[in-house]
């Protein structure tokens, strides 16, 4: 049974909780533990990875149910490249947390169940099961932003903010699924497919698709800077490279399943860059700065997504890699506390580095997936499209306006020469390792796009032929 | 907290009710309403009425986070055992005793330990707090 391979990325990650649970007395082992586990996360990714890239996808069924009845997973090329970003992404932010001090011991338990939820709802073939993925992500979070940061107050007042809003959602969430289930008769999202929702479409598409809009902070990201501004260091990290990604990841499912309203998501996200740009020239701080640039590359993925699906999946996964090295590089400053940023210094290559990471400039993956968008939207607008000129234009001046703000960072860090900031030598190597990563899918742009190229995004009947057999 | 002669008597005789029909739950739950996470949610409610009553130093000792621990390890044993014997994750095998009433005890010691820590953490930080 070759396809059990596909449930360890969300086995791993559970059983190293559990470890972490048991051992949470001694904070070094339990991170230890999440380390070692999420190593052979990246493993087990990696295996699975390169079996769906040489023999095609592969569905395991829990409990040898098939598949409208029983819970499904499919690991398919889609899948599989998002499961990569996310093993990547999890893994340096554990190398950062085991090198951090004075980190709370519930921290590695937390952490690693987010990963384990992330995974599986990447994976998962039914809807309910995706709810339930998203509720133990949403549970760990709520508990993470409860543990973390300093002042209590504050700390309570910003985390019953996220959890009012994430309830609601989650709330609109189960309603969704019971229209669903009412409507079209089925959780599973071959068979959706296959039955199609007639006259419902539309409603469907609209309940899920502010939930998950909602998760992927496109349009609706008003709580998305509040969220952000309390975490730690790693735990911010670790956000800012999943959370959002996995919301849209979601909302391509959905897009698979219904359709995609192209001109719809396309002027949402247009609203979203824009309003993120504004947001982040007002922001003084650097965690501001970082906040609004999720919110702008939230827009970015969703502007992909209407208009140009390979620059999606690149887009998405070094957008994912470069957002965590981005929050790991900068949070050392802006957590190192009181400190003004402009009085602090640190190691300059690394921070002209993460300028060129998140300016898009090469030789860095998220050059070749900027390039990937805006050539995509150039090609759309020969038709004389209005709507796409504006789009293009909106895109290439946010993508100059965060360069232009990342610069003014990085001249205060490094051209001044006040305080020097202490980087932790495990945070410095997750740093690197994220740079070599990035580094690595911007010279090998041939390769990682002619990949993303072959992942067709909408192709519903693969898909129901992968899960159904028919 | 107020701890009245009302709560106090009638706890000891509705606790013994509450954990009779929270493992009628998990006994039943394999083909009925029911199963391990509601029967694990009555029994943190019996023992929150407990608290309310005489035996608050007794809950308070539980090993909640130990209890929550073997639960899950538990339940993910039961998933991940048929791998071995080359069958699907979470594969049951019905006997005498099916192995879902295993699968269903797990998630009623994650939610039961789970639910206790909770109510532990938050009576732990009252007394701290009003002394």
């Amino acid at each position: 049974m070759a396809s059990v391979l596909v449930v360890f990325p969300m086995i791993v990650p559970l059983v190293a909780a559990l470890c972490a649970l048991v051992w949470r007395a001694q904070p070094r082992v339990a991170h230890g533990i999440t380390l070692a586990g999420s190593v052979v996360h990246v493993g087990c990714v990696g295996v699975l990875c390169t079996s769906v890239l040489t023999r095609g996808p592969l569905v395991h069924q829990f409990g040898g149910w098939a598949a409208p009845f029983g819970i499904v997973y499919v690991a398919d090329a889609f899948a599989v490249f998002f499961l990569s970003a996310i093993a990547i992404v999890s893994c340096t932010v554990f190398v950062h947390a085991f090198g951090a001090r004075g980190a709370s011991s519930w921290e590695p338990f937390f952490l690693m169940i987010v990963v384990g939820g992330a995974s599986g709802a990447v994976l998962t073939s039914d809807f309910f099961h995706l709810f339930v993925c998203f509720e133990v992500m949403l549970i760990a979070v709520y508990a993470l932003m409860a543990v973390q940061s300093v002042h209590a107050r504050e700390r309570m007042d910003r985390t019953m903010r996220y959890v009012v809003l994430n309830a609601a959602n989650s709330l609109l969430f189960l309603l969704a699924l019971g229209v669903l289930y009412g409507t079209v008769g089925t959780l599973n999202m071959a068979h959706a497919i296959e039955v199609g929702a007639g006259s419902w479409r539309y409603v469907l598409l609209a309940m899920f698709g502010v939930v998950f809009a909602l998760k992927a902070g496109l349009g609706l990201a008003f709580w998305l800077p509040q969220a952000y501004a309390g975490l730690s260091i790693g735990v911010a990290a670790l956000f800012a490279g999943l959370m959002t990604k996995i919301g849209l990841y979601a909302l391509v499912r959905i897009g698979m399943v219904w359709g995609i309203e192209t001109s719809w998501i396309g002027w949402i996200a247009v609203a979203a860059i824009a309003g993120g740009v504004l947001g982040m020239f007002v922001q003084r701080t650097i965690s501001g700065i970082l906040a609004y640039q999720i919110i702008i590359s939230s827009g970015m993925l969703g502007l992909a997504l209407a208009c140009a699906h390979d620059a999606l999946l690149v887009l998405a996964l070094s957008d994912m890699v470069a957002k965590t090295m981005l929050f790991l590089l900068f949070g050392t400053v802006a957590r190192s506390d009181r400190i003004r940023a402009e009085h602090a210094r640190m190691a300059p290559m690394l921070v002209w580095c993460g300028v060129l990471v998140a300016g898009g400039l090469p030789p860095f993956g998220p050059f070749v997936a900027k390039a990937l968008l805006l050539f995509g939207l150039v090609e759309r607008t020969d038709g004389g499209d209005v709507a796409m000129r504006i789009w293009l234009i909106v895109a290439a001046g946010a993508s100059l306006a965060v360069l232009l703000s990342l610069i003014r960072v990085a001249m205060r860090l490094t051209w001044s020469s006040d305080q020097r900031v202490h980087m932790p030598v495990w945070t410095r190597l997750a740093v690197v390792l994220l740079l070599v990563v990035l580094c690595g899918i911007g010279l090998g742009a041939d390769r990682v796009v002619t990949y993303a190229r072959t992942v067709v995004l909408s192709d519903a009947h693969v898909y129901v032929k992968t899960v159904l057999g028919r | 907290m107020s701890e009245t002669t009302i709560v106090r008597t009638t706890t000891v005789f509705v606790v013994p009710i509450i954990f009779v029909f929270a493992m009628h739950l998990l006994v039943h739950g394999h083909n009925a309403p029911g199963g391990g996470f509601v029967a694990g949610l009555l029994g943190v409610a019996a023992l929150v009425l407990l608290l309310f009553a005489d035996f608050r130093a007794n809950v308070m000792q539980m090993p909640a986070v130990a209890l929550c621990c073997a639960g899950v390890a538990l339940t993910v044993c039961t998933g991940v055992v048929p791998i071995f014997f080359g069958k699907s994750f979470l594969t049951h095998v019905h006997g005498i005793v099916s192995t879902t009433l295993v699968f269903d005890i797990g998630v009623c010691a994650a939610v039961c330990g789970a639910g206790i820590a909770v109510v532990q953490a938050f009576v732990g930080d009252e007394e701290q707090g009003g002394s």
